[in-house]
């Protein structure tokens, strides 16, 4: 149960491309973290890094507080389970599963044992003495964990290992996976590009972009208090209010947005300053603009489209500054808003974050 | 601009069916999305209205005219395929002008349109990037402005977005409906995402096994399966049985020994199971009885529940079985592991078909 640390790590591929840059985060003994980010976010790259694979351009990789510098991929004491099942199909279950303490060279009775306890951890004992062939999808990904189980890695890697799974299979095997690597004391880095899954499976996911760390924290942290614009954006959806500062005093700020000011949360942003205050499309609650509504705290607009999505309806709202910002509201909601229809677009202030104006823009900001 | 209409069509592969007996009718502008999973036929069609496929029976009609015979080039129709196609050793600009150089159009016109075009898709400045140096969703958008910049008046999709990361998905899913109603386009887009078919179509047809089950706009689809298939295709949903009970001009499903209100014209006595979306159950703190005007508020009990992002997935104790809701985040809603809930329903949220009692007789059979 290994603590994995890394610390400035860069990765350069060729002579120019930073795959990762500057890379340092801490993953605890016993940890299960999710790497998510678009393509090209130097995820993968990541766990290559860790796995040995390829090695850091510059920077340190440590387990327990050792340099892996010098580590062989062997002797790091690791597992990989990848998106497209890397087992032998002429061989066993069993013998599969064997292979990692057959080439360290382990006796046949402590063969026996590991396999055993690695065929009953992931619940495939019955099906030991069957070829791949004749297995289903999940049975090949179990195969492969029994393999990284045998072989006594501490740490687990994964590559998108549900990516070839149907979706509800997939959820199953998410719950059954989480409580492996708990029961097993593993640590465990998962690479997925499904959010929901991350948000489910992990201790803590960290979100990647452009081969840098942008956040680090538990699925609430990412949803709830994101702590960057980039987070805000690609954890679920939000819109992006450019705005600046009037007011810093107060536990709530106050910031103008187009010929609106209204209150957000404070986060340290001084008066004067221009800001982006991001809210998610679940927070924002539409009213008829004639309704009489308890709050100052709103922005008006014009209604572009109420759009019936079964699972929820999304109403697009063009505000005064002509910005388009969209709120996710439920499929019963009782008024139907119709097109061009004023509104206003009621902001709870605790449920806002309000960062610094990115110095590139906040589209270069977001761009993936 | 061009109204699209598929009369009777079947395609065999062999002995395999692809399709069999399809009607339908695009309107000139309207966006249609083919929803089905793997296998249903949404493929297939798609290749027939291009004419990369030809029926084994029936017609096609483009405005009227019966174009099945015609070749997929004389057709103009703009295709975007699931895994982009785009000549790897051409930038996006060439990749863009393919169409109209064979056409032999005129250049400097197709040019110009282009130049529109990658403004209009977001990728100015990256017009002499090679495919390989540029990302999935970037790819996906020339692939989709060479469909377009050919004079297509027809584009049709084939899971276009698929390959694609959530993120980009539904930002494009966006763009795409946009786009195809500034240009005026008809068009098809195949998926098997229904969300991503409710978010960018003014009608879906729901495909299954090579046959359209069900055709409307997303909220009769939605509001009205026709079928079990279709509702939980739809999304989740939980499945209650029970009997039905007509009283004083309203209806019941007697589940154990509740009484849910519901809408159905079955009569008394049939054997009926209702389907409740998991958007649809509201959960209600205890203490809101009285207060809150649903037509069932049933005692539950709260087992488990998980932030997936933008909604709670709560599991439910209610009459001995498990109810799955999803509650939006930024409500506020008791939702403690352990703790007794309101599960709250209206009668018009229950989507009701009858138990065939002789299925099971027949399969035997």
């Amino acid at each position: 149960m290994p603590e994995i640390r890394l610390q400035s790590v860069t990765k350069i591929f060729g002579r120019k491309v930073e795959a990762v840059k500057d890379l340092s985060f801490i993953i605890e003994d016993g940890e299960y973290v999710s790497l998510i980010g678009p393509s090209g976010c130097g995820k993968t790259t990541t766990l290559r890094l860790l796995a040995g694979t390829i090695l850091p351009t510059q920077g340190n990789i440590y387990f327990d507080n050792k340099s892996v510098e010098n580590l062989s991929i062997r002797d790091r004491n690791i597992g990989f389970v990848f998106q497209h099942f890397a087992i032998f199909p002429h061989l066993t279950v069993w013998e599969n599963a064997a292979y990692g303490p057959r080439v360290r060279g382990r006796k046949n009775s402590e063969i026996d044992s590991l396999v055993d306890h690695a065929l009953k951890a992931v619940q495939i004992d019955d099906k030991a003495e069957l070829y791949p062939p004749s297995l289903s999808a999940p049975d090949w990904q179990k195969t492969a964990l029994a393999r990284v189980i045998a072989s006594e890695a501490k740490i687990l890697l994964l590559d998108e290992p549900l990516g070839a799974l149907d979706q509800k299979i997939r959820e199953e095997f998410q719950v059954f996976l989480r409580n492996l690597v708990k029961k097993e004391g593993l640590t465990a880095i998962h690479v997925t590009h499904d959010q929901s899954e991350a948000l489910t499976i992990s201790d803590k996911v960290a979100v990647m972009n452009k081969g840098k760390l942008v956040q680090l924290g538990t699925a609430s942290d990412l949803i709830f208090t994101p702590n960057n614009i980039f987070t805000s954006f690609f954890v679920g959806e939000s819109d992006f209010l450019e705005s600046v500062v009037l007011n810093d005093k107060e536990d709530f700020a106050e910031v103008r947005v187009g010929q609106s000011t209204i209150k957000v949360k404070n986060m340290g942003i001084s008066r004067g300053r221009r800001a982006v205050v991001a809210v998610r499309r679940e927070f924002f609650k539409v009213h008829k603009y004639e309704d009489k509504i308890k709050t100052g705290n709103f922005l008006p607009g014009v209604v572009v489209r109420d759009q019936f999505l079964g699972l929820l309806r999304r109403v697009r709202v063009k505000l005064e500054n002509q910005q388009i910002v969209e709120v996710k509201i439920h499929a019963k909601h009782p008024i139907r808003f119709k097109e061009n229809e004023k509104v206003r677009l009621v902001i709870d202030p605790s449920s806002t974050r309000c960062f610094e104006y990115p110095e590139e823009g906040v589209a270069s900001a977001l761009e993936m | 601009m061009v109204k699209v209409e598929l009369d009777d069509i079947t395609k065999y592969y062999g002995k395999r069916r692809g399709v069999e007996n399809i009607n339908l009718s695009i309107e000139d502008g309207e966006y249609l999305a083919v929803l089905g999973p793997t296998g249903s036929g949404k493929t297939t069609t798609m290749y027939l209205v291009a004419g990369l496929l030809s029926p084994s029976k029936g017609r096609i009609l483009f405005d009227g005219e019966d174009v099945t015979k015609e070749p997929s080039e004389d057709r103009n129709v703009g295709f975007v395929f699931e895994e982009y196609n785009l000549f790897p050793r051409m930038n996006v600009e060439s990749n863009v002008l393919f169409g109209p150089t064979v056409k032999n159009l005129d250049l400097s016109e197709s040019r110009q349109i282009a130049r529109e075009m990658f403004s209009l898709i977001n990728i100015t400045g990256k017009e002499m990037n090679f495919p390989d140096e540029i990302s999935g969703g970037q790819k996906q958008r020339v692939a989709l402005a060479r469909a377009i910049v050919s004079n297509a008046n027809l584009l049709v999709m084939d899971d276009p977005l698929r390959a694609l990361d959530a993120k980009i998905r539904e930002i494009l899913q966006v763009e795409l409906r946009n786009l195809v109603k500034d240009l005026s386009l008809t068009c098809i887009h195949a998926t098997h995402d229904t969300q991503e078919a409710m978010r960018v179509a003014d009608k879906i047809a729901v495909f299954k096994d090579g046959a359209i089950v069900q055709f409307g706009t997303p909220e009769e689809v939605y509001n009205n399966p026709v079928s079990i298939y279709v509702a939980n295709f739809l999304g989740e949903t939980t499945e209650i049985e029970g009997i039905i009970l007509q009283e004083n001009n309203q209806s019941f499903l007697i589940a154990e020994d509740n009484k849910i209100e519901i809408e159905t014209e079955l009569i008394s006595g049939t054997k009926a199971v209702a389907l409740i979306p998991a958007e649809l159950v509201d959960i209600h703190s205890i203490s809101e009885r009285g207060k809150i005007t649903y037509d069932n508020n049933i005692e539950a009990k709260i087992i488990k529940t998980k932030c997936v992002g933008e909604f709670y997935d709560v599991d439910l104790i209610a009459f001995n079985q498990v109810i799955k809701a999803k509650e939006l985040i930024g409500k506020n809603v008791p939702l403690t592991e352990g703790s007794k809930v309101l599960f709250a329903t209206d009668k018009g949220d229950f989507r009701v078909f009858p138990i065939e009692e002789d299925e099971k007789d027949e399969k035997e059979i």
